[in-house]
Formats: structure tokens, C-alpha cells, sequence
């Protein structure tokens, strides 16, 4: 009888153990050495790799690449969110509800998969959009270095956008109706209600996909991954990036730890920032 | 004058609702389209138009000349296997940690919790290294067990444990002489078969887009999950056109349909077994 519980925890907790908390201890350990030829444990260093990784221009500039990502992101995503979202919640027909299904649906195609069908309209010679564009007689080719932000806001965009919509049409539901009836007694008219009930009211859930936002861009592997595939980008486009780079090109482990632990510190010290302040309210 | 106002609103609401649908849709559209064309028309005429001679000249290339077959099922013999065991362990996580107080019960969860706030990429690179040390690399458990857990997976668990298994049932089945391992399958798990089977589709579909893990731990062709696969092909150089193109598309619209289905799927199972919850409270 006193054994049950930890019967019943042992398959998840044994995994977890393995797969979760020796990893931490052995990226510690790991940072801690330089290796020479196969061995990886070859010399003690100290804190060397660790103060390289945390002052690797390279590693900054992925950072900055994607604080860049998120300021003409979060913008677009908040003014769509919204739109779409209040759209859907105050017409409640027919129509809003499949706009909000079709929004939703990239969410379910896997993100290696949207990046390659993005990739196909990208294409600068059959491309579906380039085709779209031609018949506006435009010539834009996104695969471009200079463009090729856009063509990455543009994937996240239409990956995440439905998901986002959902959340603050949660947020939406939840006002009470009562507010709504003590407004339309007052005679307030739609645009009002929308700017000084409905904003207002889900700030919270705004605050929410932004911080998620945030977080989840220093992250971002599959999408640039295929993105480098198909245009020349540079391989620290994102954090993640680099390391990959860092493991394929050099194979030094002890460094990439480094790496992954800085990438770490900096998400979970961005995260908790963030959200510190959604649980002030404000 | 007032009405016909209201008419040009109407056509422009209309126009944009167009819009924003085609957006969301054109990428599908496109592929689905392209999944029948004869091979050589895809990169000829409008790519959005569908062909007038409708082929499975893709598919039969993706399962009959290339390698496509066998990544498609690695990818999804990988995630069924690493989701059914992260499911069901965290279910059985979950009950232990929701119905039992035991020695070390706080100190775990909040661990659990803890994990929950920490980026994937810490543990991704000295999980690379143990694989490697352990001599699992490019094996496909190499690949399957870091993923087989989900500490997420527990924390929703136990919430579900937590609302939806009364302690009463429990106690009745203990009186009865039930076996702990026997209320858990026939009572525990008959209740939670919903968010059991929401669980396992999350998990499979975050197993099928782990492109890192595949890159880092899969290197023979025959071991690779179809992300990899597809990725090898985006460069166009290492075989012939067709053989690309089918790999590319014919992987895609596989993964798209295969995550539809399993969509429709749950969302059934989910009713049934909330009609089953509902008959044996009452």
C-alpha cells in the first residue's frame, strides 16, 4: 500500500530522471572541460567555456536577430489578434465562424511542414505568391537576405496567428454580459464598447500572448532552419541556429553546452521578467 | 444614401473576410492541388489551378521509388511509440501525485513544475551528449526515449485527476477489493480517456516536429523521421527533380491529412468517453 504512489510515478520519474535532470548536470559538468580528440573530459577549464559563450558576438547577434523578429512581430500580431478575434466574437455569424476555423487550421500542420509550403510560394520562379504578386505586376522575391525577415514573419504569422486569435477570444468570452448590458443602457455604441470595454477587459491575455511571443522567438529552430535551406541566411539567424551550427561545423560539444546553457539563463530570465508582469495585473 | 452606405460596408467587410481565408487557405490549397498534378505541370501555369489530367504520379513515386515510405513510417512509428508511453506515464504520474500523499511528494511536483519553465534547448544538447556516450545515436531509441516523457503531460494530468476522479469511486473499489493496479486501468483511466487521448496527439504531433533531435540523432538515411527526409530534398541536388518534388509534396500532404485525421479522431473519442465519465458518476 505504501508503495503504490511511487509504483504509479516510476515510469514518468525514471525517464524524467534520465532524460531531464542527469542532461543538467551533465551540461554542467560538460562546460567545465575542453576535450581533445574524443575525449571530451580531457582538460578541467573552469568557467572558460561558459565566459566565451556568454561574450559570443555571434550568439548576441542571433539574440538581436530575433528582438528584431519580435519588435515588427508583435505589432502585427496584436492589431490581427485583435481585429480578428473582436471580429469574430461581435459578428457571430456563419462567416466569422469559418474565418475562425480556416485561422486555426496552420496551427495544426506541423512547422517543418508550413516552412516547406512556404518555401514553395516563395519559389522566385513558380512560386504561388510570386505569381500572386505578378499579376500585380510586382517582382518581390522574399528568399532575398533582405527580405528574408519578412518571409519569416510571414510563416509565424500564419502558423501562430489562429492560435493567438483563440486565446483572446477566450479572453473576450470571459467578460460578463452584465457589463455588456449596463453599456448598451448607457446607449454606448460598438466602437465604444469595443475601445473602452473589450480592449481594456482582456489586457491580460494581451500581455499573455506577448510574453509567450517573446519567449518563444529567442526559441525558433524548425522555421529558420528551412528557411536557411532555401535562402542565403546566415547560420546565427536564431540562437538555436547557431548551435546546431556550432555542433555540425566544429563538433565541440563542451562549447555547444555552453552555448544551450546561456540561451537558457537568458529565456528563463526573460520569461520570468515577462511574466512577473501578468501577475501584477498590469 | 444611408442605405447604400451601409451596402459599400457590407462589400468591403465581405472583401476582407475573402481575404484573410485565402490567406490562411492559399498554402493548402496549393498543395492540395499539387498532390495531383502530373509531376512535370506543378512547376508550369498557374500554381493554383488544378490540373485537367489528375495523377497519383507523386504518391506513386514517394512510396515506390524513394525512400519516402520508410520515413513516413518511422515518423509515425517514433511518435506513436514515444506519445503512448509519455501519456500513459503521466497519467499514472498524475493520479500518484493527485490521489496519494507519500514521502517527497511536494519536492518532486515542484520539480515537475520547475522543468515546465526551462527552454527544450538546455537539456537538448547533454542529452545529445549521453545518447552518444551511450552508444544510442542513430538508433531509433536513441530518438524515441528522451522524448517518451512529458512534464507537462503530468501537470495536466493531475489537474484532470484532480476534477474529474472522485476519492469516494476510489475508496468504493478499495472496499470492494480491487487491486490498486485494477482501479487504476479500469477506473482511472476509463475517466481520464479524454484528455488521455488529447495528450497523446499533442505529444505525437511535438514528436513529429522534432527536427533537432532527428538531426542530431539520426544520420542513416534508413533511420531518418520524414522532416529530415524532406530536408535532405530541399536542395534539389542529391537526386532528380521528381524525386524531390514527390518526397516534398507527397511528405507534406501525407503529414497534413495524417494530422487531420488524428484531429477528427480525438475530437470524437473525446465526446464518447465524456458520455462514459458522465454514465458511471450517475
Amino acid at each position: 500500500m505504501k508503495k503504490t504512489p511511487y509504483i504509479f510515478l516510476s515510469s514518468f520519474l525514471i525517464l524524467f530522471a534520465i532524460f531531464f535532470i542527469l542532461p543538467l548536470f551533465v551540461a554542467i559538468y560538460t562546460v567545465l572541460y575542453a576535450s581533445k580528440g574524443p575525449n571530451m573530459y580531457y582538460q578541467f577549464v573552469g568557467p572558460r567555456n561558459f565566459l566565451r559563450g556568454i561574450t559570443d558576438i555571434k550568439l548576441w547577434e542571433a539574440f538581436i536577430n530575433m528582438w528584431i523578429f519580435t519588435l515588427i512581430w508583435i505589432p502585427i500580431l496584436l492589431v490581427t489578434g485583435l481585429a480578428l478575434s473582436i471580429y469574430v466574437y461581435n459578428r457571430n455569424n456563419l462567416w466569422s465562424r469559418i474565418l475562425l476555423v480556416v485561422a486555426f487550421l496552420p496551427y495544426a500542420v506541423p512547422t517543418v511542414i508550413g516552412s516547406i509550403l512556404w518555401g514553395f510560394m516563395y519559389n522566385p520562379t513558380s512560386g504561388g505568391l510570386t505569381y500572386i504578386f505578378s499579376l500585380f505586376n510586382l517582382k518581390i522575391n522574399l528568399l532575398k537576405p533582405e527580405s528574408i525577415m519578412i518571409a519569416l514573419v510571414n510563416i509565424i504569422a500564419w502558423q501562430y496567428l489562429g492560435f493567438n486569435t483563440v486565446i483572446l477570444l477566450s479572453g473576450l468570452r470571459s467578460i460578463p454580459t452584465y457589463i455588456y448590458e449596463a453599456a448598451i443602457i448607457d446607449g454606448a455604441t460598438l466602437s465604444s464598447i469595443i475601445k473602452n470595454i473589450q480592449i481594456p477587459l482582456i489586457k491580460k491575455y494581451l500581455y499573455f500572448i506577448v510574453a509567450t511571443t517573446i519567449v518563444g522567438a529567442q526559441l525558433l529552430f524548425n522555421e529558420p532552419y528551412i528557411l536557411g535551406r532555401l535562402a542565403p541566411i546566415s547560420p546565427n539567424f536564431t540562437p538555436n541556429t547557431y548551435i546546431y551550427y556550432v555542433i555540425k561545423s566544429t563538433g565541440n560539444l563542451n562549447y555547444a553546452a555552453s552555448l544551450s546553457l546561456v540561451i537558457g539563463a537568458v529565456s528563463i530570465i526573460s520569461s520570468f521578467v515577462l511574466f512577473k508582469k501578468i501577475m501584477k495585473g498590469d | 444614401m444611408h442605405s447604400s452606405k451601409k451596402i459599400i460596408i457590407r462589400i468591403i467587410e465581405a472583401a476582407v473576410v475573402l481575404i484573410v481565408i485565402v490567406y490562411f487557405l492559399m498554402p493548402l490549397w496549393w498543395l492540395l492541388v499539387s498532390s495531383f498534378k502530373p509531376i512535370p505541370e506543378i512547376y508550369r501555369g498557374n500554381p493554383f489551378l488544378p490540373t485537367l489530367t489528375p495523377s497519383f504520379e507523386i504518391f506513386e513515386t514517394l512510396f515506390l521509388k524513394t525512400e519516402g515510405s520508410l520515413w513516413l513510417f518511422n515518423s509515425v512509428s517514433y511518435s506513436a511509440v514515444a506519445a503512448f508511453i509519455a501519456s500513459l506515464s503521466s497519467l499514472a504520474a498524475g493520479y500518484s501525485f493527485s490521489k496519494f500523499s507519500f514521502k517527497g511528494r511536494s519536492f518532486l511536483y515542484s520539480l515537475v513544475a520547475f522543468s515546465l519553465t526551462l527552454p527544450v534547448i538546455i537539456v537538448a544538447v547533454p542529452t545529445f551528449i549521453l545518447i552518444k556516450n551511450f552508444g544510442g545515436l542513430d538508433t531509433a531509441i536513441g530518438f524515441i526515449a528522451p522524448l517518451s516523457f512529458s512534464s507537462f503531460g503530468v501537470f495536466l494530468m493531475k489537474i484532470f485527476v484532480d476534477s474529474n476522479v472522485s476519492n469516494d469511486l476510489l475508496d468504493a473499489a478499495r472496499i470492494d477489493g480491487a487491486s490498486e493496479i485494477r482501479i487504476f486501468f479500469s477506473i482511472v483511466l476509463r475517466l481520464c480517456l479524454s484528455s488521455l487521448l488529447t495528450l497523446f496527439v499533442i505529444h505525437f504531433i511535438q514528436t513529429w516536429n522534432n527536427l533537432i533531435y532527428g538531426l542530431l540523432i539520426l544520420y542513416t538515411k534508413e533511420k531518418f523521421i520524414l522532416p529530415q527526409g524532406m530536408d535532405i530534398n530541399l536542395y534539389f541536388g542529391s537526386r532528380e527533380l521528381a524525386h524531390s518534388l514527390s518526397i516534398l509534396i507527397g511528405g507534406a500532404s501525407s503529414s497534413v491529412m495524417l494530422m487531420i485525421l488524428l484531429f477528427l479522431s480525438v475530437e470524437k473519442k473525446i465526446e464518447e468517453s465524456f458520455q462514459a465519465g458522465y454514465g458511471m458518476k450517475g
